[in-house]
């Protein structure tokens, strides 16, 4: 009995012990993500860069945000939020958004691209017939929706009287380029 | 007093009383069945000398998609994961109980003073929570760089969600692996004799055949549940990586690998701790039915039938934790696809 006794005292000791040891140890760090973020609320169509970005977990070892610079921003970021590649517009709608308007225009066969457009698209589009044949650079902000028949493009202000006049007796065809794999 | 003399077997010839390590059978297989799976897996789960994963933290953190895009699944398997471990929890708890209530009938015929019993039940609890917890410390140590652990880290462990997921899992292992030596001792305690040359009684031995029972059930039924928390663990782990990716569909199918290994290692445990003392008991009972007037009616008046169809039975819940397995993996199935 003693023995068993004596057992059961150095079990219990060592239980404790070992709950101790285990209630302290330290499982290794999680190594912050990196990524970018923004400082502030950011609503749409605001121009990023590293006034409003900030690299996480600092900018030493989190990613560089020279990539997401000066480009506009498709969706609203909140503070602290992170700020992805695909939330932006392209680097090359930078020039184009910097001084635009939103048209709306009717959603039609030759204008849906068979419902692949996507806001944050750069497409072309082309007034037929008409002499010479027009052809205007823009981004798609709003895609056709089932609820919505109309696709908002952002048009450069400078070109939009011309934009106007073309739409009239015109059809109008977008037009986006095919981005190709190749092997 | 006397009734029991009719049913005493005669003393067989003189055993040495190192005898009694045959009695401790069902807890050498089962500690057998853990150190093979890791002696097998070593280099696969301890990583503190060396790589042996094929993504890290950081590649799995690369990969995490969207909080927008896995809002809905990752709460529903979190939902999962915490409905789960509340059950992982009472399953252990159950199985402790349980093996301390036979420990304690089933040495009663060596050990007629009940406190000391119940001395020697809190000594096997605490020996085997001892147990559990320097296999737990030594395991944090070793596999800290393990798939499994840098899977969760990197997922479920990010800060806001759940930073200690690991200390989390390493405290439900410790419960899991002190109910189940609990259970592998009580196993031990139907076969236990405290004089080996004793002699046997068949009431006693028709009650320790009956004691084994709940040893079969309830560990199977606990590392049933223990397959299942698995699966809740890595199916919340998967829900945070889009399933259309490479990553995703390379982390749920190395999940699965992972949830069917340890289905079929919780199977081998399970028939490790049972069959041992299961076949000890069926010779014993073999022994005493052959001095009974009737031997047939004695298995059968007893509840001891040990006939193919109840064996058949028996068969089925020892090989539940396997057949767990492809439950848990539709789980991480179901994650996935609502990830995607």
């Amino acid at each position: 009995m003693k023995i068993i006794i004596l057992v059961l005292v150095i079990a219990e000791l060592a239980f404790l012990v070992l709950v101790y040891w285990l209630a302290t140890y330290q499982e290794p760090p999680v190594p912050e993500r990196s990524r970018i973020i923004a400082k502030a609320n950011l609503q749409p169509l605001t121009l990023v860069n590293a006034a409003n970005l900030e690299p996480r977990p600092d900018a030493e070892h989190g990613p560089d945000i020279s990539k997401l610079s000066n480009r506009y921003l498709l969706v609203g970021v909140d503070a602290g939020k992170e700020v992805r590649e695909e939330m932006l517009a392209p680097p090359a709608a930078t020039v184009l958004l910097s001084d635009a308007v939103a048209v709306s225009v009717p959603a039609s066969p030759t204008t849906v691209v068979g419902n692949q457009l996507r806001t944050g698209d750069l497409v072309d589009v082309v007034a037929v017939p008409s002499t010479p044949i027009k052809k205007f650079e823009v981004m798609v902000l709003t895609p056709p929706t089932k609820d919505s028949s109309t696709i908002v493009l952002a048009v450069q202000s400078a070109q939009l009287t011309d934009f106007a006049t073309a739409l009239v007796g015109t059809q109008l065809l977008i037009s986006r380029k095919i981005v190709a794999t190749k092997p | 007093m006397s009734e029991p003399q009719a049913n005493v077997m005669p003393a067989q010839d003189a055993r040495s009383q190192w005898w009694k390590v045959k009695y401790l059978l069902p807890l050498i297989v089962a500690v057998v069945v853990l150190s093979t799976h890791f002696i097998f897996y070593k280099n696969f789960l301890f990583c503190s000398d060396g790589p042996c994963s094929p993504f890290t933290v950081s590649d799995i953190a690369a990969g995490i998609a969207p909080v927008d895009q896995t809002k809905f699944a990752a709460y529903i398997a979190r939902a999962s994961w915490t409905l789960i471990n509340g059950v992982h929890v009472l399953a252990c708890i159950l199985a402790i109980v349980t093996a301390s209530i036979i420990i304690y009938r089933a040495l009663a015929a060596d050990y007629e003073d009940g406190k000391m019993r119940w001395v020697i039940v809190g000594t096997v609890i605490l020996l085997a929570a001892d147990a559990a917890l320097i296999v737990a410390l030594w395991t944090a140590e070793k596999d800290a760089n393990s798939p499994a652990q840098q899977l969760l880290r990197a997922t479920v462990g990010q800060a806001l969600v759940l930073p200690g997921i690991n200390k989390f899992n390493r405290w439900g292992d410790v419960l899991g692996l002190t109910g189940t030596l609990c259970l592998a001792l009580a196993a031990c305690a139907t076969v236990w004799r405290r004089d080996v040359n004793s002699e046997l009684d068949a009431d006693k031995v028709a009650m320790r055949v009956r004691l084994l029972r709940p040893v079969l059930y309830v560990g199977a039924l606990m590392l049933v549940i223990a397959v299942l928390r698995l699966s809740a663990n890595h199916a919340w782990a998967v829900t945070f990586l889009p399933a259309d990716t490479d990553l995703g569909k390379a982390v749920a199918g190395f999940t699965k690998g992972i949830i069917g290994t340890l289905g079929t290692v919780f199977t081998l445990l399970i028939a490790g701790i049972y069959l041992p003392a299961a076949l000890m008991l069926q010779a014993r009972v073999r022994t005493v039915a052959a001095t009974q007037p009737n031997p047939d009616d004695f298995i059968k008046n007893n509840g001891i039938n040990l006939s193919m169809p109840a064996t058949l039975g028996r068969a089925i819940v020892l090989i539940s934790p396997f057949l767990a397995g492809p439950l848990g993996e539709r789980l991480v199935e179901a994650a996935k696809t609502l990830g995607g």
